[in-house]
């Protein structure tokens, strides 16, 4: 009877045997190293790994990387089980992030894929293309870079025989390799969950950060903390801490966010609200993988909330569960929470329902008393999606994303809620201007273009933050006088 | 067989329907592209059937679809496609969930004979024998373990069957000794079950053969000869060529 065998890194075992007698030519498999490589490989000039020490600046030394693909990471994140974010952690990424991050080292790194012509993934294959391509004289384009297709003693021979090339990376080079990688992070944004969608969340997850409070983390998650910096001369430093001061911390005491991407910027906002270290009990999101459900129940829940006669929201009417935060806290609001219509229309009608029973309920509602035409034309567009008067459309009808917001700043109209979007479209903000608890100051950086400098787009973000922030106390200073005559 | 596609992109980016249609596949429904998960408590019904080949093209309810299958709640096979190529997608830990490596292209060019694996598993599915589908025709055949030993093959013959030689100021060690060919598969050749561990993962029946009897050879003999080397050099070549188209 035939036993089976696990072959993989069975290319980088023989390469490894037939090379073991040159000292300053490595061989690595991929995907035993991939951690270490990702996590050490780009912070220092020399690497240890496997007992043996990588010289990155010693113009002698030859490192060749056996296989493309990362291997696979059966405990991610459940936010990130839903990205495919192995095109862009694969051997050939690390390469080209490490040329970026090391320009002038003198090492030679040369990528073969261990299987022959089994790259796949856009971002792969250009990045293969471009190792690939040489210059009019035979020398490598970029410089001390190579990929082979497949595995060929013959191949690699022929490149070790190469005269090193200078390594001072051509301008032009350092531009291809960082905008193709650039390009296939950013190239789909149509997809809810594209990696595109997340980059603003990982780039400011490596900004306010303690990392020696850092919650549960994803190697994958570091990984590609790794790539970006290397893409954006990203640093763990200015603006660093939390991003707000310990009088605001005091005034707002906690956060909830509402959105379905929660997991991946909850590590961004605990630090930047100083809360690293609580444990969540100071930052509410939905239960893994329950976001869909929490929000679905939401109107029912706020039904209940209006018929109590309770004035203010507390936190567990928004997100269900059994954590300490009561009515003191700021929300964070997503406008896009499905990522297609058939499931968010339902919710619409549902919403609207809730909608029509607040307008209904003689409760104090400042953002619209003593302005009828703001009222008829909540009405008209609350009966739209309830569906009561589906024959006369109103003419303009707001964006249903908003809906929510507005319905929440009405019910309970001191409540701070920041709209945590990345829009930027006019339609989806110019409904807030009368409702003076939500705040659009702040929005998730839109990343789809090297056009600035990364420290620069954290300032600004910094800045809106801090602005957001500051409003949001005031509102809540404000809530907490309200308790106090209360 | 019946087969479904559901697919995230709707109205005008029907890449996929007309790649699977490209291919000769037919396809169960009029309305070849349409919604790409399901939701509420309502199954689906195309995994109401045991014979049933759903293609899902969805990152956003890949993980919905496969719990599904998992769980047993879903009858029949699911086939994971993504238009950049699937080899990077992880593993599925299910056997009636498959990730296919081909994208559109490799299905459209199938029709002008390429892509051997692909057009077997097609011809396959066409087929009413739904038991002898091979779903591991969605993958390219795993090649490492036969590049590992023609890497091994070309150091011998570059260094014409000498231990070590030097070759432009670099030092190649060739395979003279018979664990020099067990050890990359971290195998020895004292081990009795080694030689058939690594025969069997060379695909082809040709090279499975070739490399029982190479193996077998060597560790009988306690050397490495240079005409059995050539042999199998040339089996690994043709198998590799035959995988290849």
């Amino acid at each position: 009877m035939s036993s089976s065998i696990d072959h993989t890194g069975s290319v980088a075992e023989a390469l490894r045997g037939i090379l073991a007698r040159n000292p300053k030519v490595h061989i690595l498999d991929y995907q035993t190293v991939f951690v270490e490589l990702w996590q050490a490989g780009l912070e220092l000039e020399s690497l240890r790994i496997g007992g043996q020490t990588i010289a990155f600046q010693d113009a002698e030394t030859d490192l060749i990387i056996v296989g493309i693909t990362p291997p696979d990471q059966e405990n991610r994140k459940k936010c990130l089980k839903d990205i495919n974010v192995s095109d862009h952690l694969t051997s050939l990424s690390w390469t080209a992030a490490w040329r970026l991050k090391f320009p002038s080292a003198q090492a030679r790194i040369v990528v073969m894929d261990s299987e022959g012509d089994h790259c796949s993934g856009s971002s792969a294959n250009s990045l293969a293309m471009l190792l690939s391509a040489r210059n009019g004289d035979g020398s490598n384009m970029v410089p001390g870079l190579a990929f082979l297709d497949r595995p060929s003693l013959a191949a690699v021979m022929e490149l070790l025989y190469r005269p090193k090339q200078a390594h001072a990376s051509r301008a032009i080079t350092t531009v291809l390799l960082r905008n193709t990688i650039w390009e296939g992070l950013t190239a789909n944004r149509e997809n809810h969950h594209a990696i595109s969608n997340v980059l603003g969340a990982f780039l400011l997850g490596m900004q306010p950060r303690d990392v020696t409070q850092r919650p549960e983390q994803d190697p994958i998650q570091d990984c590609l903390f790794g790539l970006l910096q290397a893409l954006t001369g990203g640093k763990k430093t200015d603006p660093h801490g939390a991003w707000i001061s310990s009088d605001q911390k005091t005034a707002i005491q906690g956060a909830v966010i509402i959105d379905d991407m929660a997991d991946i910027w909850d590590s961004f906002l605990r630090s930047a609200m100083g809360f690293e270290g609580d444990q969540g009990r100071r930052l509410v999101t939905s239960p893994k993988g329950g976001f869909l459900e929490t929000i679905s129940g939401l109107p029912q829940r706020l039904s209940h909330f209006l018929s109590s006669g309770a004035v203010r929201l507390d936190a567990r009417t928004l997100i269900p569960g059994d954590h300490a935060l009561g009515e003191n806290f700021v929300l964070f609001l997503d406008l896009r929470l499905f990522p297609r219509s058939a499931d968010a229309n339902p919710f619409f009608r549902a919403i609207s329902v809730f909608g029509l029973k607040l307008l209904d309920s003689g409760r104090n509602l400042p953002w619209l008393d003593g302005d009828n035409a703001n009222r008829k034309s909540l009405l008209n567009e609350l009966e739209y999606w309830d569906g009561t008067k589906t024959s006369t459309p109103p003419p303009t009808l707001p964006a249903p994303e908003t809906l929510l917001p507005r319905l929440l700043s009405l019910v309970d109209p001191t409540l701070p809620i920041i709209i945590f979007s990345s829009t930027h479209r006019t339609e989806l903000i110019d409904p807030f201007r009368d409702y003076s608890n939500i705040i659009t100051k702040f929005r998730k950086p839109i990343l789809n273009g090297m056009t600035r400098d990364w420290s620069e787009v954290v300032k600004e973000l910094h800045d809106d933050f801090v602005s957001a922030m500051e409003q949001a106390t005031r509102i809540q200073n404000t809530r907490k006088l309200f308790q106090t005559l209360a | 067989m019946k087969i479904y596609l559901r697919d995230h992109n709707e109205g005008t980016h029907t890449v996929w329907k007309k790649a699977l249609c490209a291919a000769g596949i037919s396809l169960e429904h009029n309305l070849a592209v349409i919604e790409d998960g399901y939701y509420g408590n309502e199954t689906p019904l195309c995994v109401k059937a045991a014979d049933a080949c759903v293609f899902l093209h969805s990152q956003t309810y890949r993980q919905q679809w496969e719990n599904g299958f998992k769980e047993g709640t879903f009858l029949g096979h699911l086939v994971v496609v993504s238009t950049q190529g699937g080899k990077s997608l992880s593993k599925s830990g299910c056997d009636r969930v498959h990730l296919c490596f081909w994208t559109p292209s490799h299905f459209e060019e199938t029709n002008k004979g390429n892509h051997r694996r692909l057009r077997k598993w097609i011809e396959q599915i066409k087929s009413d024998d739904f038991d002898k589908v091979d779903w591991s025709l969605l993958q390219p055949a795993p090649t490492e373990q036969l590049y590992a030993l023609r890497l091994l093959c070309e150091a011998w013959d570059l260094n014409k069957g000498r231990e070590e030689d030097v070759h432009n100021g670099y030092t190649l060690k060739a395979p003279v000794i018979p664990n020099d060919w067990f050890n990359p598969f971290g195998q020895t050749a004292l081990n009795n079950s080694a030689t058939e561990a690594i025969a069997s993962g060379m695909v082809l029946d040709d090279a499975k053969n070739e490399v029982r009897t190479f193996l077998s050879k060597i560790v009988h003999r306690n050397s490495v000869l240079d005409e059995d080397v050539q042999s199998l050099r040339q089996v690994l070549d043709q198998t590799i060529a035959e995988l290849k188209t």
